[in-house]
């Protein structure tokens, strides 16, 4: 499978990332310095005197060049050091660390659902274009693409967990503690934030399953007397990896941002609800390092789909 | 001739637009032998591209309707289920086709696709077949098979994928092989190599071929008979040589008289005036009536495909008219 041409791109993509992360790493810093007001002023808290801003600004270090912050700032992380919590004086990697496997779980989780569901249905629309179950997938993923999550989180928290009592309305269990207690409570979450991943999934993976069909190439297999199952499946689905490769790892990304409201409508204890917890309460450096956090997330998910295009597709150069 | 491989007969094919049925392809009737070379001919939008594909049942159903009868080794083609079908296709009938570059499936490789019709149809194991696909590579002449095996199609030129094309088509040892326009999207210089190739080819085998090309030099070169179409029908089915030394039909006499290798030397080359007809607003009688110079009365009426002198042509005048065929 890895070719000498292809160990070659993924070295390229690889050496490719390091500006990349430089420049992650720049913006995330720079959110302090490119928001409203004096960070100083902001952190010094609500009564500030002329000391105790004068106080902050050499405790912090803003008296000096930003270069000279930024870089220390940056020495200060590769040694996994993100800094304090104004709010609880905690330091910022703990709570991170403490608090991403729940994230990462119900993430994971809404992905293998949207994945699965997604790629049924859109297969099964395209190989019967017109059929009841096209209209049925392209209706799904026409109302899914429309529904607001969280509104759709909050009705399922009323009827499936409230009413009918069949799933944990909120809260977390931890993964590697009780497995399956995990999965369980997070699969109400997980299926509220796979919904507009399925849509995505499932329309493009129609469209490029549809496209891929009526390639002239298709003829060819016709002809050579393959079954329409060998052609779909075999043919079809290496045709439209590429694809599908694209809008798992856009939907990936976007899921990662889509768990700041899946965690607060369901009370999750991931680093979603406390990013929002921390920017309602000005606990800067809380916000920084989960944004830093989130912002490598989705750069690693953007790092393997480039490797696995390479892998998947014998044309990439 | 004795029994024939392929016998089409009376075969119209019709093109479904909105509601209605719009025939394309009206009265074909034809027969090849086992090992015959046999050449269809015609300008664009003759039908030949459909009739072949009709030959192996490749016309999807929801579209076009089909009637008549295609024996293939006396089992009626057009009246087979779609499973019976996909067991004769790339087995006893294949077919290759113009375009190379688009041909083949770009993600897999070039062996891959071989050995994949291997296993659809015999019962060869995935590494027997591989073996297999790299002997038919080098049977259609193609330098470090093994290697080249191992290849996609997008790092191969144009020449060397319809090479492939004709080793996935022949790897069954089919009965009849159809090339449409195998060289027509290939460089002059590639097109010798790949005609000559596909004639050593079907000849080691003892395959017939049905070549559909509008060029009638490489069918001389390649066929001992020529079907010759034009808006939908066949006109005239005769010997090669026969039909270029004295073509019955008007249509065929054009046809060869516009080619510039029979054309006289350094002379403006002949066309047919006037264009084909459409296919929903074709003439009641002779299709070819209202370009043809030799239009009398009669030609309204409608042409029958008559039995004269061994062959058989579409044209009431045929046994009268003395047609200038090619130029030696």
């Amino acid at each position: 499978m890895l070719t000498r041409r292809r160990s070659r791109v993924i070295r390229h993509r690889v050496a490719q990332a390091v500006p990349t992360l430089i420049l992650v790493s720049l913006v995330s810093f720079l959110i302090l310095h490119i928001g409203p007001g004096d960070p100083a002023l902001l952190l010094a808290g609500e009564f500030p005197t002329e000391e105790s801003i004068a106080e902050i600004r050499q405790l912090y270090g803003f008296d000096r060049p930003i270069w000279e912050q930024y870089l220390s700032w940056v020495g200060q992380l590769l040694r996994g050091d993100l800094g304090l919590s104004l709010q609880s004086r905690e330091p910022v990697m703990d709570l991170i660390l403490n608090r991403l496997p729940n994230t990462l779980l119900i993430v994971c989780y809404a992905m293998v659902i949207a994945f699965v569901v997604g790629s049924v249905l859109g297969i099964a629309a395209a190989a019967r274009r017109g059929s009841l179950v096209d209209r049925v997938a392209t209706g799904v993923a026409t109302i899914a693409d429309a529904l607001p999550y969280f509104w759709l989180a909050m009705l399922m928290v009323s009827v499936l967990a409230l009413d009918w009592q069949l799933f944990p309305a909120t809260g977390a269990v931890r993964f590697l503690e009780d497995p399956l207690g995990a999965i369980w409570t997070a699969t109400l979450p997980a299926i509220a934030l796979s919904i507009s991943g399925i849509a995505q999934i499932t329309r493009q993976l129609r469209a490029a399953m549809i496209e891929v069909l009526a390639s002239p190439f298709v003829r060819t297999l016709r002809a050579k007397g393959l079954s329409p199952a060998a052609i779909l499946w075999r043919h079809g689905l290496k045709n439209v990896g590429v694809t599908l490769l694209t809008v798992v790892g856009l939907v990936f990304s976007g899921k990662i941002g889509g768990t700041l409201l899946t965690e607060t409508v369901f009370a999750i204890p991931g680093t979603g609800s406390a990013l929002i917890q921390a920017a309602i309460n000005k606990d800067y450096f809380v916000v920084q390092g989960i944004i830093l956090m989130l912002a490598v997330l989705v750069f690693l998910v953007n790092l393997v789909v480039d490797l696995l295009y390479a892998v998947l597709d014998p044309r990439v150069e | 001739m004795a029994v024939p491989l392929l016998q089409v007969e009376g075969l119209e094919l019709a093109l479904r637009a909105g509601r209605s049925w719009l025939t394309v392809v009206e009265d074909v009737s034809f027969a090849i032998a086992p090992g015959e070379a046999v050449g269809l001919v015609g300008e664009s939008g003759a039908g030949k591209t459909l009739t072949g594909l009709a030959l192996l049942g490749l016309l999807p159903r929801e579209l076009f309707r089909a009637a008549g009868r295609v024996r293939l080794e006396g089992e009626d083609i057009l009246s087979l289920p779609e499973r019976a079908l996909r067991r004769l296709r790339g087995r006893r009938i294949s077919m290759i086709f113009q375009e190379p570059m688009t041909a083949l499936d770009p993600v897999f490789t070039v062996g891959e696709q071989i050995a994949e019709t291997l296993r659809a149809h015999t019962g060869l194991s995935p590494v027997a077949a591989k073996a297999r696909a790299v002997e038919a590579l080098a049977e259609v002449g193609i330098p470090l098979p093994a290697r080249r095996a191992e290849d996609y199609p997008h790092q191969l030129s144009g020449g060397m994928r319809q090479r492939v094309m004709i080793a996935i088509a022949l790897a069954c040892e089919p009965r009849l092989l159809v090339a449409d326009e195998p060289t027509t999207a290939l460089d002059v210089t590639i097109q010798a190599q790949i005609i000559d190739l596909l004639l050593r080819q079907v000849s080691a085998r003892g395959t017939a071929l049905l070549l559909v090309s509008h060029n009638i030099g490489v069918v001389r070169e390649c066929c001992s008979r020529v079907v010759a179409m034009y808006a939908g029908q066949v006109v005239e089915d005769a010997p090669v040589d026969a039909l270029l030394e004295r073509p019955l039909h008007p249509y065929a006499s054009g046809l060869l008289r516009s080619h510039p290798r029979f054309a006289p030397h350094r002379a403006r080359l002949p066309s047919i005036g006037g264009r084909a007809p459409a296919p929903g607003a074709m003439p009641s009688g002779c299709r070819f009536a209202p370009r043809c110079a030799h239009r009398t009365t009669g030609c309204e009426a409608p042409q029958p495909l008559l039995p004269l002198e061994g062959r058989a042509v579409r044209c009431h005048r045929a046994a009268a008219l003395d047609l200038p065929g090619a130029v030696p």
